[in-house]
C-alpha cells in the first residue's frame, strides 16, 4: 500500500525539481516553436496541431513520473539526537 | 513540483500558455497574405420576372419573382493560405426602391472548401434563389446590379470579408417578359 502510495505522489527532490521545471519550459516552448514552423512550412494547420500535440504528450511524460534523474540529490537530515534528560522539579516546596 | 499531481498541473498550465501564444501568431500571420482574389468577371446572361408563391408565413398572396442569370469567372486561390478553413462565395443582387431605398438580396452562394475548387467558372447560371421584394412588387425595377462576395473563414482569427466586380445596371423586365426590351449592356470589371 505504502509503495502505490509513493508511486501516486512521486516525489522528487529540491534539485529535481529545479531540473523538471526548466524542463518543462525548454520542451514546451521548443515544441511552440516547432508546431508553428511545421504548419508554416508544410502550408497546413494540422500539422501544427499534430506537433503542438506530440510535443506536450513528450513534456508530460518527461516531467510528470518521477524518473530516477530526479531523485539524485536526496536531503540528509541530522540523525535525531539523544533526548536531553529531563529533571522535575517540586515548584511549590522551593516557595 | 514536488508530487506529480502538481506537476501535471504545472505542465497543463504552461501548454494552454504556449497554445495561446501559437495560436495567436497564427492569427496575426494572416497580415502577411493577400486578401483579394484574382481576377473576378461578373455579367448578366439572362432574367425573368414571373409570378408566384413564396412559402413564407407573412406571404398571403402571389409575390413577383425575379430570377437573374450570370456569368461569373473568379481565382480565388490568393485566399487559400495555410490558416483557410474555408472560403464561403456569394453572389447578390442590388436594388433601390420607393419606400425600401436600399435593398441586396443573395441569389447564389457556394462554400469552397479547399484551393483545387478555388477557381469558378459560371457559364449562364441558374440563380440558387429567387428574388421576391418586401413590398411584393419586382418587375421593370431599374438600376439593379450583380455584386460578388467572399468571405474567407480561417482556422484561427478574424473573418474577414469582401466584395468585387459589379456588374453595370440593369433593368428588370415586366411579368412574362423573357428579356429586357433593351439588352443590358454589362461592363466587365477586375
Amino acid at each position: 500500500m505504502d509503495q502505490i502510495q509513493s508511486v501516486i505522489d512521486g516525489f522528487i527532490d529540491f534539485e529535481g525539481q529545479s531540473l523538471a521545471e526548466t524542463l518543462t519550459t525548454a520542451i514546451l516552448v521548443l515544441t511552440g516553436i516547432a508546431a508553428f514552423g511545421a504548419g508554416w512550412v508544410l502550408s497546413d494547420l494540422k500539422y501544427t496541431v499534430y506537433v503542438g500535440l506530440s510535443g506536450t504528450v513528450l513534456a508530460f511524460l518527461a516531467v510528470v513520473p518521477p524518473w530516477p534523474i530526479y531523485t539524485r540529490n536526496p536531503l540528509t537530515w541530522v540523525a535525531i539526537a539523544a533526548p536531553p534528560e529531563v529533571v522535575m522539579v517540586d515548584v511549590k516546596k522551593e516557595m | 513540483m514536488h508530487s506529480s499531481l502538481v506537476r501535471v498541473q504545472n505542465v497543463f498550465g504552461f501548454f494552454t500558455s504556449v497554445t495561446f501564444v501559437v495560436g495567436a501568431l497564427i492569427a496575426l500571420s494572416a497580415l502577411l497574405f493577400p486578401t483579394e482574389p484574382g481576377s473576378v468577371n461578373i455579367d448578366v446572361t439572362n432574367f425573368r420576372v414571373s409570378k408566384g408563391r413564396v412559402r413564407q408565413y407573412h406571404a398571403t398572396k402571389p409575390h413577383e419573382l425575379a430570377s437573374v442569370n450570370f456569368d461569373l469567372e473568379a481565382d480565388l486561390n490568393p485566399l487559400f493560405n495555410w490558416n483557410t478553413k474555408q472560403v464561403f462565395a456569394y453572389v447578390s443582387v442590388s436594388y433601390p426602391g420607393k419606400k425600401f431605398s436600399e435593398n441586396e438580396v443573395v441569389i447564389w452562394d457556394r462554400i469552397i472548401t479547399s484551393s483545387s475548387k478555388a477557381k469558378l467558372r459560371l457559364k449562364n447560371q441558374t440563380p440558387k434563389y429567387r428574388i421576391h421584394d418586401i413590398t411584393g412588387k419586382i418587375s421593370a425595377r431599374e438600376n439593379v446590379t450583380l455584386t460578388f462576395h467572399w468571405n474567407v473563414q480561417p482556422h484561427v482569427g478574424a473573418l474577414t470579408w469582401g466584395s468585387a466586380a459589379e456588374s453595370e445596371a440593369f433593368v428588370l423586365p415586366a411579368i412574362g417578359e423573357k428579356k429586357p426590351a433593351s439588352k443590358p449592356v454589362v461592363k466587365k470589371s477586375s
